[in-house]
C-alpha cells in the first residue's frame, strides 16, 4: 500500500510539473508579456527597463530554469499585476473556490440523488424520462447565459437574491446552482444506473420475497452500493468544476481561483498564472488519488497494482 | 416512500433553505456610506509605480496632488498654494501649510523633492515618469517653497503635476513598494480593508487638513460582468457605477431609484493607420478617402446611441486648444471614391484590427466602419485581437493595416500630440518630418496666445495629413442613485469628498 | 491512469446499461424498455439531422445577408416588418444569422470532434496495444492534461492561437483529445489480452493489421458514442470561449458568439440571447441524449 501511495504521489508530482511547464510555454508563446503590464503611455525605455526588472530579458531556458528552481523551494515569485507574492494571492482565493466547489457538489448530490433514485424506482415511466431530460438539460445550457438569466430573474425582477460577490449565504446560492447544474445530470444518471443495478440483484429480490419493507431494502442495500459511483463521479467532476468555475466566478464576481486563472492568462501575469495552475493541478490530482483510494476501500474487488 | 413523498420532502427542504436566506439580501448603504461598482480591481496602492485609470480612481481619495483639476477641468492648486515660472526652465511652487500624512509625517518641501526626484530618476522605473519627464531636479528653498528645474521649457508642468501623487518621504526613501497594500496619504480617506477582487473599503481620515467629507465610508465593489453590475445598481446594492453601456441607459433612467449622469470625457477614440509598412495607407489620399468614406456621425448616433462627440482633429472635445473653426471630414462616399481613384487604389486588402471590449463598443463600431468603407470601394476586413496581441503589433509597428485605438488626453492642452504622432514615440505607427517639426516648435512655447496659435496650426496640419480616421471623444456614462448629490467629471475621477446624500 | 480508474470507468459504463442487461425480464418488456430509450435517442438524432438540413439549406430559407445590416434598424424585435426574428445591435437580420450560424456552430462541433477523435483514438489504440514505456509516458501526459481544467486549457491555447474559426477548432480539439485516448486505451488493453490477438501476434501478423482488423471495430462504437456527447459539449464550449473573448471573428455568425455578444443586451433585446441560447442548448441536449443511447447500445458488457 505504501508503495502504491508513494508511486501515486510521485506521479502526481510529475503531472503537476508537466502542467506547469505547459503553462509556462503557453504564456511565452502568447506574446510579449511586458506590454500588458505597463501603462499604455509608457515610453519604450520604461518598457525595456521593466522587461529587465521582471526577468523577461533573459533567454527562455534561463527563465524556465529559474522558475523551476524557485518553484521547488515554494517561491512562485511576485505577481506582476498586484506586486504581491503570487503564492499568497492564490492561497487567498483557495477558500472561495473550495466553498463554491463544495456548495456545487452539495447541490448536485442533494438534488441529483433523489432524482436518480426516483428515476430508477419509476423506471421506464414518464417520471424517469423527464428526470433524464431535465438533468441533461442542465449540462446543455451555457453557464454564463444561465447565470445572467438567474441574476435578471432573482436579483433584478424578484429582488430575492444579491447579484454577486461573496460573504453571505445568499450570495452563494446562484453561483452554486449555476455551477452545480452541470454535475447534477451526471450524478442523477449515475445514481439511477447503480440503483437499478442493485434493484435487480438477487439478494434484493430475496429480501423483497422475504417481505422486507421497500424503504429498508432501498436504504440498506441500494444506497450503500450507490455510494461507490457517487464518490467516483465527485472525483471525476473536480476538474470540470474548477474549469466551469471560471465562467461562473466572472459572472457572479466570485473571488476564486477560476477568475484568477483567466485574468492572469489575459494579463500574462506569469507568477500568478503558474501558481494558480500549480494549485489546481495539485488539487485535482490529490482528489483523484483520494477517490481511487476510497473506491478501493469501498469495493474490495479492486486491486491496486 | 412514494414519489409524492420524495417530491414533498425535497420541496420542503428547498423552501426552508430559501426562507432562511431571504433576510440576507443586500441592503442599501447607510446614509453616510457610498458603494461604487467597478469592473476591475486596482493594481495596488503604490502611487508611484502604478498608472492606470481604475487604480487612480480609488487612490485619489487617499493620496493628493500638488495641483488638481476642478469641475471645469481647470488646473487649481491643492497641496500647493501657488506656482509661478521664474524663467523658462524654473518654476517656483509654494506649498500649503499644516498638512500631515495619515501617519503623522508632515508634508513639506522635502516631501515634494523626494517624490519628484524619485519619479524622474530613470533607474527607479516609475510608471509616472512619463507625465513629468522634463523635470530635472527640485531644490528646497524653505519648508514650504520649492524650485523645480526642467531640462527644456515645460509649459505644461502643472498639468503633469495633476497626475503625480505625494507619498510620505519615509516611504519614498524605503522604496514605494511598502505602500503596495498599506497606503499612507494626505487625502480625505484612509484604507480600511482591501479584499482583493472583491472590495476596497475607505473610511474618513479624521486628520485631514481640509473640510471633512460628508460621506464617511466609501466601498468599491468589483463586479466585472456589466449586466451584473447594472443589475446591482438597479437592485440598490451599489449607488454609483461608471461605464453604463448605452443600451442599458433606459433601464437605469426609468427605474425610479436611479438615474443617468453623463459628461464629455477626455478619451479620444480613433482608427490609427500604420504608415510604417508599405501599403495603400502610405498615400495621404487613401487616408483622407477613408475619413470621407466613414460616416462617423451615423455610427455615434446608432451604435453609441449618441454617447460620443465627433472629433474634428486629433484633440479631445474638452481640450482648451481645440480650434472651434476647424470642420470635421464630411461623410462623402463619392469624394472618397474620387480620392481612391486619384491615388490609384486597386482594391488591396486592408485589415482593421480591433480589441474586444477595451473601449466602448469597439468591436461593433469597427464592423460598422468596415461596412461603410467597403461601400465606398475599399477592401476592408475586420480582425478582433486580444488586447495583448494588439499592443504587441502596435508597439513593434507590425500592424498590417489599421487599428481601433484610444488614448487619454490627460493634459487637455494638446501636448499629448507628441505621444500620439511624433516619430519615435513608442505607440506611434506614423512618421512625418513636417509634423515632427511643427510639434517640436509648438510644445515649448510658453506665451499662451502664441501657444494657442501654434496648436491651431498643428491641428489643422495633422487633420489634413490624416494619420488617423478621426472618430470621437467618449461621453462617460454613469449610473447613480437618485439621492446621491454627485457630479461626474471629465477626468474620470469620482471625487467622493465632494459628494453627499440628499 | 490507474487500472483501478479504468475499471471504475468500466463499472460506470456497465451500471449505465444495467437495465438492458437484465435477462430475467420477459421479452416484450425488454423490447419496450429498449424502445423507450431508443425513441428518445432516435428523436434526438432526427432533430440534429433537421438542424443540419436547415443549416445547409440556409440560402433557401432566407435571402438576407447575415454579415451586414442597416444601422438605422438596430435592435428590432421579432415580428418587425421584414425581420422575422428581429435584428441585432448592428441591424443584421437575426434569422439569417441563426441559419448561417448553424453552419458555423455545427461545423465547429463536428470538425473539432473529428480531429480530437481521430487523434485520440489512434493514440489510445497504439499505447493500449504496445504498453510498456510508451504507454507509461503518454498516459502520464494524458493524466497531466486531464488535471488541467478544460476551460483554463482552452483559454491558454486560444491565447496563443488567437480568435477565429481555425483557432477555435484547433483549441477545442487539443483540449479534448485525451478523452478518446483514455477510452480507447482501456479497450485496447483488454483486447491485447484476448487469446486470438495473442495468437495472431505469435503468428507474426503485423501489429497494424491486428489493430485495424480486430481492435478498432470493437473500439469504434464507444468512441462514436463519446464523440456524440463531446460534439454538444464543444458547441457549448464555443460559446464560453466567445464569452471570454476568443470567439469566431466578426462578422461571421456562430451561435456561440451571438450568445456572447447578445449578453450585454439581455434586458433590452431578449431575442439576441434566447434564440442562439436555445439553439445551443437544444443541440447539446440532443447530442447528449443521442450519445447516452449510443453508449448503452455499444456497451461492451452487452456485447460479450
Amino acid at each position: 500500500m505504501t508503495r502504491y501511495l508513494a508511486g501515486r504521489l510521485a506521479l502526481t508530482f510529475l503531472t503537476v510539473f508537466m502542467a506547469l511547464s505547459f503553462m509556462f510555454g503557453v504564456l511565452h508563446m502568447a506574446g510579449d508579456p511586458v506590454l500588458l503590464l505597463v501603462p499604455v503611455d509608457s515610453s519604450a525605455e520604461h518598457i525595456e527597463r521593466m522587461r529587465v526588472q521582471w526577468g523577461f530579458a533573459d533567454p527562455l531556458w534561463v527563465q524556465y530554469g529559474r522558475f523551476v528552481w524557485r518553484a521547488c523551494q515554494g517561491d512562485f515569485g511576485t505577481s506582476l499585476k498586484y506586486n504581491l507574492p503570487a503564492l499568497s494571492l492564490v492561497l487567498e482565493r483557495l477558500p472561495a473556490t473550495a466553498l463554491l466547489t463544495f456548495a456545487s457538489i452539495l447541490f448536485a448530490v442533494v438534488l441529483g440523488l433523489p432524482l436518480g433514485i426516483l428515476a430508477a424506482v419509476r423506471e421506464g415511466r414518464l417520471a424517469d424520462r423527464l428526470s433524464n431530460v431535465g438533468s441533461v438539460l442542465g449540462q446543455s445550457i451555457p453557464s454564463f447565459w444561465l447565470g445572467l438569466l438567474l441574476i435578471l430573474m432573482f436579483s433584478v425582477t424578484l429582488g430575492l437574491l444579491p447579484t454577486g460577490g461573496m460573504g453571505t449565504l445568499a450570495q452563494l446560492v446562484m453561483p452554486a446552482v449555476t455551477l452545480g447544474l452541470y454535475s447534477l445530470g451526471r450524478v442523477a444518471k449515475l445514481t439511477r444506473s447503480s440503483v437499478l443495478e442493485v434493484l435487480r440483484a438477487d439478494y434484493v429480490r430475496t429480501a423483497r420475497a422475504k417481505g422486507v419493507r421497500e424503504t429498508t431494502v432501498l436504504v440498506r442495500h441500494v444506497l450503500k452500493n450507490a455510494a461507490i459511483p457517487i464518490v467516483t463521479i465527485i472525483g471525476l467532476q473536480m476538474s470540470g468544476l474548477i474549469g466551469g468555475a471560471i465562467v461562473v466566478e466572472t459572472i457572479f464576481a466570485w473571488p476564486g481561483l477560476g477568475r484568477l486563472i483567466v485574468q492572469s492568462i489575459q494579463f500574462r501575469d506569469f507568477p500568478a498564472a503558474l501558481a494558480a495552475v500549480f494549485f489546481t493541478a495539485v488539487t485535482v490530482s490529490l482528489v483523484n488519488l483520494l477517490v481511487d483510494l476510497l473506491y478501493g476501500f469501498l469495493n474490495p474487488r479492486v486491486v491496486h497494482e | 416512500m412514494t414519489t409524492k413523498g420524495w417530491l414533498w420532502s425535497i420541496a420542503l427542504c428547498v423552501g426552508i433553505a430559501l426562507v432562511g436566506l431571504l433576510p440576507s439580501v443586500a441592503q442599501a448603504g447607510a446614509p453616510a456610506k457610498v458603494v461604487i461598482g467597478l469592473n476591475s480591481d486596482v493594481r495596488n496602492f503604490d502611487p508611484i509605480n502604478t498608472l492606470d485609470t481604475t487604480t487612480d480612481r480609488v487612490i485619489t481619495h487617499i493620496y493628493e496632488y500638488l495641483f488638481v483639476r476642478d469641475l471645469d477641468m481647470k488646473v487649481t492648486p491643492l497641496l500647493a498654494e501657488s506656482a509661478r515660472p521664474l524663467d523658462d526652465l524654473t518654476w517656483e511652487v509654494k506649498l500649503r501649510k499644516n498638512v500631515k500624512f495619515s501617519d503623522g509625517e508632515p508634508f513639506n518641501a522635502d516631501t515634494v523633492k523626494a517624490n519628484l526626484e524619485y519619479i524622474v530618476k530613470k533607474e527607479n522605473n516609475s510608471a509616472r515618469r512619463v507625465r513629468i519627464d522634463l523635470v530635472k531636479s527640485v531644490a528646497v528653498v524653505d519648508e514650504h517653497t520649492v524650485r523645480i528645474s526642467t531640462e527644456k521649457p515645460f509649459p505644461t508642468l502643472l498639468e503633469g503635476l495633476t497626475e503625480i501623487y505625494m507619498a510620505p518621504t519615509k516611504a519614498v526613501a524605503a522604496g514605494p513598494k511598502v505602500l503596495t497594500d498599506k497606503p499612507i496619504g494626505t487625502g480625505p480617506y484612509k484604507l480600511q480593508e482591501w479584499r482583493r477582487e472583491q472590495s476596497i473599503t475607505l473610511v474618513r481620515n479624521d486628520g485631514y487638513w481640509g473640510s471633512p467629507p460628508q460621506i464617511a465610508t466609501v466601498e468599491f465593489r468589483i463586479i466585472p460582468e456589466v449586466t451584473a453590475r447594472v443589475s446591482a445598481l438597479l437592485a440598490g446594492e451599489i449607488h454609483l457605477t461608471p461605464d453604463v453601456p448605452p443600451q442599458s441607459m433606459d433601464q437605469v433612467a426609468k427605474s425610479g431609484s436611479t438615474e443617468i449622469r453623463t459628461v464629455a470625457g477626455r478619451r479620444v477614440i480613433f482608427v490609427a493607420f500604420n504608415t510604417l509598412q508599405p501599403g495603400p495607407l502610405q498615400d495621404v489620399r487613401v487616408r483622407q478617402a477613408i475619413n470621407h468614406a466613414a460616416d462617423v456621425d451615423k455610427i455615434i448616433r446608432t451604435v453609441l446611441e449618441g454617447n460620443a462627440k465627433q472629433m474634428v482633429g486629433p484633440l479631445s472635445v474638452i481640450s482648451r486648444h481645440l480650434d472651434p473653426k476647424l470642420k470635421p471630414y464630411s461623410a462623402d462616399p463619392a469624394k472618397a471614391k474620387a480620392l481612391l481613384q486619384a491615388a490609384g487604389y486597386k482594391g488591396a486588402p486592408i485589415t482593421l484590427h480591433t480589441p474586444n471590449g477595451r473601449y466602448l463598443k469597439d468591436k461593433e463600431a469597427a464592423q460598422a466602419i468596415a461596412d461603410q468603407l467597403t461601400q465606398a470601394g475599399l477592401n476592408v476586413k475586420v480582425q478582433v485581437d486580444e488586447w495583448g496581441t494588439l499592443l504587441d503589433l502596435v508597439k513593434t509597428g507590425k500592424v498590417d493595416g489599421m487599428y481601433f485605438f484610444g488614448r487619454s488626453d490627460t493634459t487637455l492642452d494638446g501636448s499629448m500630440i507628441r505621444d500620439w504622432f511624433r516619430t519615435g514615440s513608442t505607440w506611434v505607427t506614423y512618421s512625418d518630418g513636417k509634423i515632427d517639426a511643427a510639434i517640436d516648435k509648438a510644445l515649448p512655447i510658453v506665451n499662451p496666445d502664441k501657444r494657442r496659435q501654434a496648436f491651431y496650426e498643428l491641428q489643422a496640419q495633422v487633420q489634413e495629413q490624416a494619420p488617423w480616421l478621426f472618430l470621437w471623444t467618449q461621453v462617460d456614462i454613469y449610473g447613480v442613485s437618485k439621492n446621491l448629490q454627485w457630479q461626474p467629471r471629465g477626468d474620470e475621477q469620482f471625487n467622493i469628498k465632494a459628494a453627499h446624500w440628499k | 491512469m490507474s487500472d483501478a480508474r479504468a475499471q471504475q470507468g468500466g463499472a460506470v459504463r456497465s451500471s449505465a446499461t444495467a437495465e438492458l442487461g437484465g435477462g430475467h425480464s420477459i421479452e416484450c418488456r425488454r423490447w419496450f424498455r429498449l424502445s423507450g430509450g431508443a425513441v428518445w435517442g432516435i428523436a434526438a438524432g432526427l432533430y440534429l439531422l433537421a438542424e443540419v438540413v436547415v443549416a445547409v439549406g440556409a440560402p433557401v430559407f432566407t435571402s438576407a445577408n447575415p454579415l451586414t445590416g442597416n444601422l438605422e434598424h438596430r435592435l428590432l424585435p421579432p415580428g418587425s416588418p421584414g425581420y422575422l426574428l428581429g435584428t441585432d445591435q448592428l441591424g443584421r437580420d437575426v434569422l439569417a444569422r441563426m441559419l448561417y450560424g448553424a453552419r458555423v456552430s455545427l461545423v465547429v462541433g463536428v470538425v473539432a470532434v473529428a480531429i480530437a477523435g481521430s487523434f485520440g483514438v489512434l493514440v489510445g489504440l497504439i499505447i493500449g496495444y504496445r504498453g510498456g514505456w510508451l504507454d507509461k509516458i503518454v498516459s502520464q501526459l494524458v493524466d497531466a492534461q486531464l488535471s488541467f481544467p478544460f476551460m483554463a486549457l482552452a483559454l491558454s491555447i486560444a491565447a496563443v492561437l488567437g480568435a477565429g474559426l481555425g483557432g477555435i477548432v484547433v483549441t477545442l480539439a487539443i483540449s479534448s483529445w485525451v478523452l478518446y485516448a483514455r477510452l480507447v486505451r482501456g479497450e485496447s488493453l483488454v483486447m491485447r489480452q484476448q487469446e486470438f490477438v495473442e495468437a495472431a501476434y505469435a503468428l507474426g501478423v503485423p501489429a497494424r493489421r491486428i489493430l485495424l482488423r480486430h481492435v478498432l471495430p470493437n473500439v469504434l462504437g464507444p468512441a462514436i458514442a463519446l464523440a456524440s456527447l463531446e460534439a454538444g459539449r464543444l458547441i457549448v464550449a464555443e460559446s464560453s470561449l466567445s464569452f471570454l473573448g476568443y470567439g469566431i471573428q466578426p462578422p461571421i455568425p456562430a451561435w456561440g458568439n451571438m450568445l456572447a455578444e447578445g449578453k450585454d443586451y439581455m434586458a433590452r433585446a431578449w431575442w439576441l440571447t434566447v434564440l442562439p441560447g436555445l439553439a445551443v442548448s437544444l443541440t447539446c441536449l440532443s447530442t447528449t441524449i443521442l450519445g447516452d443511447w449510443l453508449t448503452e447500445l455499444f456497451d461492451p458488457r452487452r456485447r460479450r
